[in-house]
């Protein structure tokens, strides 16, 4: 069973895998319980069905279970987790394309309908929705998952710099799409 | 302060960590506001519910055994080189080294120094592959392109060109040798790897395939005597670009089977 901290603080994440490794189903249990609802954000952010995050949520964790082996100690855990979740998520996409499953547009914005804001205005969920997939991933990541850009940058096999890259993109398209909702004469100060 | 080092300043920290200069700019500009405001109202998102954590949680500790975490980067990567150099020994021991007698001290350098970079770069790519989150390993491109040139240019430079009477048939057997040797080589790198979580199948395999063929080359290096730079170019470095498609068809192939076979010791995310 995972020792608590002297200090009374929690375990790392990189702690509890390490115990989940030995078999600690505290740790086990503990790490599902810190991390199931960051990845189930990170699996509903990008359409927002809830039934298909239920199953890549289940799916994620069947995978971690199978591969916790491969967490090497030391590293950081949520690179790791992050980047098997990516690959958790093109999985359910290619599947999804097999089956030639048709979702009806009326059905699939079931999360960004329920955060809409009062007043009409677009969520950050939907105007998420409409970047392109490289830039909404590590936008994800870095602002609604809270990872640092190095985490970021290993969890998508890339260089810190390129994640700086995308993630400007991503702001710059950010901006244009709240562009037409500013009244006339109030665009921004410096360019 | 302008808009670009809003856009710094959001890559880097949180909003409540701005400095004031960047609250002076928000003021002003209000599509810098517009999208600090966004990028902060990201909390109204699901959570999956307790009871269905509480299930997750249960389903993994039903059947929780210890494991064996994957050795450090230093360490499957010696057992990676360790792989390489053996077959190189063993071709060597076995097909003799009368291409090293051959050559000339700077064509010696020139050959070796290249094969061993490249080596020393595949095997790091592929020791970082085999766990998810690693730091980037190097992508298809860059060693594709970079062993391709490097030894195209070591061949032209150091070596000579002239005309053979049996170019094909000379040739093809040391196309065969070279093959075989990547060919015994990949499959003890596959044992190597078998524990490994793959991201991408196909750029492994080709991956693993590529540091096989190298090996391979490197004892075609070793055993041929053949020193015109037309042979070296036309069989012995395509035993490298044979082996990388070999190992792209082997990964995608292992990675069409289910999971549940193969997968269950790793091989496949």
């Amino acid at each position: 069973m995972p020792e608590p901290q002297a200090d009374g603080g929690e375990l790392s994440l990189e702690e509890l895998m390490s115990a989940y490794q030995q078999a600690d189903p505290m740790a086990a249990a503990e790490l599902v319980r810190r991390l199931s609802s960051p990845l189930y954000r990170f699996f509903a952010a990008p359409m927002g069905n809830q039934m298909e995050a239920d199953d890549m949520l289940q799916d994620m964790w069947l995978r971690i279970h199978r591969l916790r082996h491969t967490h090497r100690p030391g590293e950081p855990v949520l690179p790791w987790v992050y980047a098997i979740a990516r690959r958790v998520r093109v999985d359910n996409y290619r599947k999804r394309r097999r089956s030639s499953l048709e979702v009806a547009v009326d059905q699939l914005p079931e999360l960004a309908a329920q955060s809409r804001a009062p007043g009409g205005e677009a969520t950050f969920q939907e105007l998420l929705a409409s970047l392109p997939e490289s830039q909404r991933e590590v936008l994800v990541l870095l602002k609604q998952q809270g990872l640092s850009l190095e985490d970021v940058a290993r969890a998508t096999s890339c260089s810190v710099g390129s994640v700086k890259q995308k993630v400007h993109r991503a702001y710059q398209s950010l901006r244009a799409l709240l562009r037409p909702a500013l009244p006339a004469g109030r665009k921004g100060a410096t360019p | 302060m302008n808009c670009g080092d809003i856009d710094r300043l959001l890559t880097e920290k949180d909003s409540a960590e701005f400095p004031l200069a960047a609250g002076d700019h928000l003021q002003e500009c209000e599509r810098c506001r517009q999208l600090v405001q966004l990028l902060e109202s990201r909390q109204q998102l699901p959570s999956p519910s307790g009871g269905q954590v509480e299930k997750l949680a249960q389903m993994l500790t039903s059947d929780l055994e210890p494991v064996k975490p994957l050795p450090g980067d230093v360490t499957q990567f010696g057992i990676l080189a360790a792989i390489a150099l053996a077959a190189l020994a063993a071709g060597g021991a076995v097909l003799g080294l009368r291409g090293w007698d051959a050559l000339q001290g700077l064509q010696r350098a020139g050959v070796f120094v290249v094969l061993a970079l490249m080596g020393v770069a595949l095997a790091a790519s592929l020791t970082r592959q085999m766990a998810p989150g690693s730091p980037s390993a190097m992508t298809p491109a860059v060693w594709a392109v970079g062993l391709g040139a490097a030894l195209a240019v070591v061949v032209l430079w150091l070596f000579d060109q002239r005309a053979e009477a049996e170019f094909v048939r000379v040739g093809l057997v040391c196309l065969q040798t070279g093959l075989a040797v990547a060919a015994c080589t990949g499959l003890l790198l596959a044992w190597a790897l078998r524990r490994g979580a793959m991201l991408s199948h196909g750029f492994s395999g080709s991956t693993a395939g590529a540091l096989a063929g190298l090996t391979g080359l490197a004892v075609l290096e070793l055993q041929c005597p053949n020193l015109n730079a037309a042979h070296i170019l036309a069989w012995h470095l395509p035993v490298v670009v044979f082996s990388s498609l070999a190992g792209l068809v082997t990964g995608l192939a292992a990675g069409l089977i289910p999971a549940g076979r193969h997968r269950r010791r790793g091989h496949g995310v």
